[in-house]
């Protein structure tokens, strides 16, 4: 210890001690490998100080908020600012999760703030020349690559298109597979809602689509 | 039965409905049309797919994720309230030495039977001995013992800080031997600072 940096041991005083207490206290629980642990025990590695636990949860998580984000916007470069933003404020806001819902579903929830704050209403969605360019899969022609990216774009607009609740509750309903009850909890609204949400979501998307 | 209300429909895409609202959408093509219209709308959302990153994208994404944590406060930290800099050492040594005289104060009014016959307001180096309270090869004591000197020397227990006998080996019976551990490397840490030592 003696040849520690004198700024590291100070600003470490208050904390290991609190932690070796509150360990003492839970017999050790949180020692050992962070890999096979769930997202709650994760998150109180990660308040106790153990950094990497982290990591796990963007790890885990990373690929869903990343799809939340870009069914919002439409495009990779902002789907990744924002997804990484979403990780910054769940880092930030750690100590607020009580685990009352799924990590996912507490994830969920700030992805769907940031991306309503980030996309207004009935804005259409941007896409970029090269996401535009189709890419046929395999065994696909070309021509059927190109009716399926323009079925595709005509959707994405579609979606983006309609109310903001609605919007939230087809992208978490249809894309991420949320059922009507962690989407009520996402959104903080009833189970009721979000059926009546969903529905209307449903008939204005296929309006548009058929005109 | 009336027709179906939104909530019916969604229960009977996901095949939950109750039977009353089954039987109905059978009978009544109204209510079927909502249904049926609904699956197919779902059905043009679904084709619209995400994008797959290349695999190297989501470790640059952990990565930059990661730079961005760095760059903002330890959660514990702000939690607590107590990140302090490198220049709060002489501080933080006063802040410790205080705490332990306020506990051994309070555990002094609470102990001894006669508060006013120990709160004697004589310097604390002169009032303690620590050979007779203490073994002689105990660490913790030994250094707050020569902190406590120390501050009764800068004139703290000679104004509003009075200290009592035995406070000093009070408080640290009071700690656990973790904190008496974690007590002896911090004061040692800040005694190797040049110019925090007591001596």
């Amino acid at each position: 210890m003696a040849d520690a940096p004198a700024t590291a041991v100070v600003d470490a005083i208050p904390f290991r001690w609190i932690r070796s207490v509150v360990r003492s206290e839970s017999n050790g629980a949180l020692a050992g490998p962070l890999d096979e642990c769930d997202d709650q025990t994760l998150v109180r590695a990660c308040l106790e100080g153990r950094t990497e636990a982290f990591d796990l949860i963007v790890e885990r998580h990373r690929r869903a908020v990343y799809q939340l984000c870009y069914r919002f916007v439409g495009r990779h470069e902002d789907a990744t600012d924002l997804s990484q933003d979403v990780f910054l404020r769940a880092y930030r806001g750690l100590r607020r999760f009580r685990g009352d819902s799924s990590l996912a579903t507490w994830l969920y929830r700030i992805g769907v703030n940031v991306c309503l704050n980030k996309v207004s209403a009935r804005t259409p969605l941007l896409t970029s020349l090269d996401e535009t360019a189709p890419i046929a899969a395999s065994g696909e022609d070309a021509s059927a690559a190109v009716l399926r990216e323009e079925r595709a774009r005509r959707v994405r607009e579609a979606v983006g298109r309609l109310p903001r609740k609605q919007r939230a509750t087809l992208i978490l309903r249809v894309y991420q597979d949320l059922s009507h009850k962690e989407i009520a909890g996402v959104l903080g609204t009833t189970e009721g809602a979000v059926k009546a949400n969903f529905f209307h979501a449903l008939g204005n998307l296929k309006r548009a689509l058929t005109k | 039965m009336k027709h179906l209300d939104p909530a019916d429909v969604v229960d009977l895409m996901d095949g939950r409905a109750p039977e009353p609202a089954a039987r109905h959408a059978e009978s009544c093509p109204a209510c079927r049309l909502l249904v049926d219209d609904a699956r197919r709308a779902v059905e043009l959302a679904s084709t619209d797919e995400v994008p797959e990153p290349s695999p190297l994208f989501w470790t640059a994404f952990s990565s930059q994720v990661g730079a961005s944590i760095g760059r903002v406060p330890d959660p514990v930290r702000s939690w607590t309230g107590l990140s302090l800099g490198w220049r709060a050492v002489p501080v933080g040594s006063v802040i410790v030495l205080a705490v332990l005289v306020g506990l051994a104060q309070w555990q002094s009014r609470h102990q001894m039977p006669s508060p006013a016959a120990v709160r004697v307001a004589v310097p604390v180096a002169e009032q303690m001995d620590t050979a007779t309270v203490l073994p002689a090869d105990d660490e913790p004591w030994a250094l707050v013992s020569q902190l406590i000197e120390a501050a009764a020397d800068s004139g703290m227990s000679a104004g509003d800080l009075p200290a009592t006998i035995g406070s000093g080996d009070r408080a640290l019976e009071s700690l656990s031997e973790g904190e008496k551990v974690e007590i002896v490397r911090l004061l040692k840490a800040e005694m190797d600072e040049p110019g925090v030592s007591p001596n």
